[in-house]
């Protein structure tokens, strides 16, 4: 038997569930990598912003720093495909059914906004928020639950070591 | 997706980290494919059948159902469908 996989680790809590004990290695690795960029994107375009905010570099300093932002962000797409496609299949399968969840909500309030509110940031921000927090949640709880059946299982099933 | 992979885990005394490991997939796949909560891809359903060296409509059907299956077969061969 290889070692690489964590398999006989067990959840016991939400933190438990929230990393998925049992995940594969090379899954463990491609998310590491994925969530690493995902980071970067996010940092350096909430620093741009910071730095735009209080005015003290140069205008065009920060806008540069707002499209360097689109270099980890392309990186972070290009590792989250590597990611689904060489998932274990219950991983991908939860990403997929994440990722309708996060389109849906997104789509949802952000078509409703259109209607409800005049031109204006809130459009962009009811689509935006809605999309990433459906697609965390669905996560979380997808994660959670096949963590808690998964245990059950095993340990009923008496053939776990 | 019925299936016997339990029984045929069992009579090896494997764990389903064990045969995680040599499927190369989770625990939790193996034991969603079990439980009958996740129907596996071909991928996967012909490395079990490998692993327990059995015919995959064996593993995943029964031999009852595998037999139905290929006569249900044989009918729609008959009749041109």
């Amino acid at each position: 038997m290889t070692n690489e996989n964590d398999n006989n680790a067990r959840p016991r809590n939400w933190f438990g569930a929230l990393k998925w004990e049992g995940m594969r290695a090379k899954d463990r690795a491609n998310e590491k990598r994925a969530n690493s960029y995902a980071f970067a994107w996010v940092g350096l375009l909430v620093a741009a912003n910071f730095l735009r905010q209080l005015d003290i570099v140069p205008e065009l300093a920060a806008l540069g720093l707002v499209l360097a932002s689109t270099i980890p962000g392309a990186l972070f797409v290009k590792a989250y495909l590597k990611m689904l496609r060489e998932a274990d299949e219950m991983l991908r399968q939860m990403q997929y059914e994440a990722l309708a969840v996060g389109f849906g909500a997104g789509a949802l309030c952000g078509l409703t906004a259109l209607f409800l509110f005049p031109p204006g940031p809130i459009w962009g921000f009811s689509t935006l928020i809605p999309m990433v927090i459906g697609f965390c949640v669905r996560v979380i709880l997808a994660g959670r639950k096949i963590a808690q059946e998964s245990s059950a299982n095993e340990e009923s099933d008496g053939a776990g070591k | 997706m019925n299936n016997k992979l339990r029984v045929l885990r069992a009579e090896r005394k494997m764990s389903q980290a064990e045969l995680a490991d040599l499927l190369d997939v989770s625990r939790q796949t193996v034991n969603a494919v079990e439980a009958g909560r996740h129907d596996p891809s071909l991928s996967l359903a012909f490395r079990f059948a490998v692993i327990f060296d059995q015919p995959v409509e064996e593993i995943f059907l029964g031999i009852d159902e595998a037999r139905n299956a290929l006569q249900l077969s044989d009918q729609t061969t008959d009749r041109g469908i």
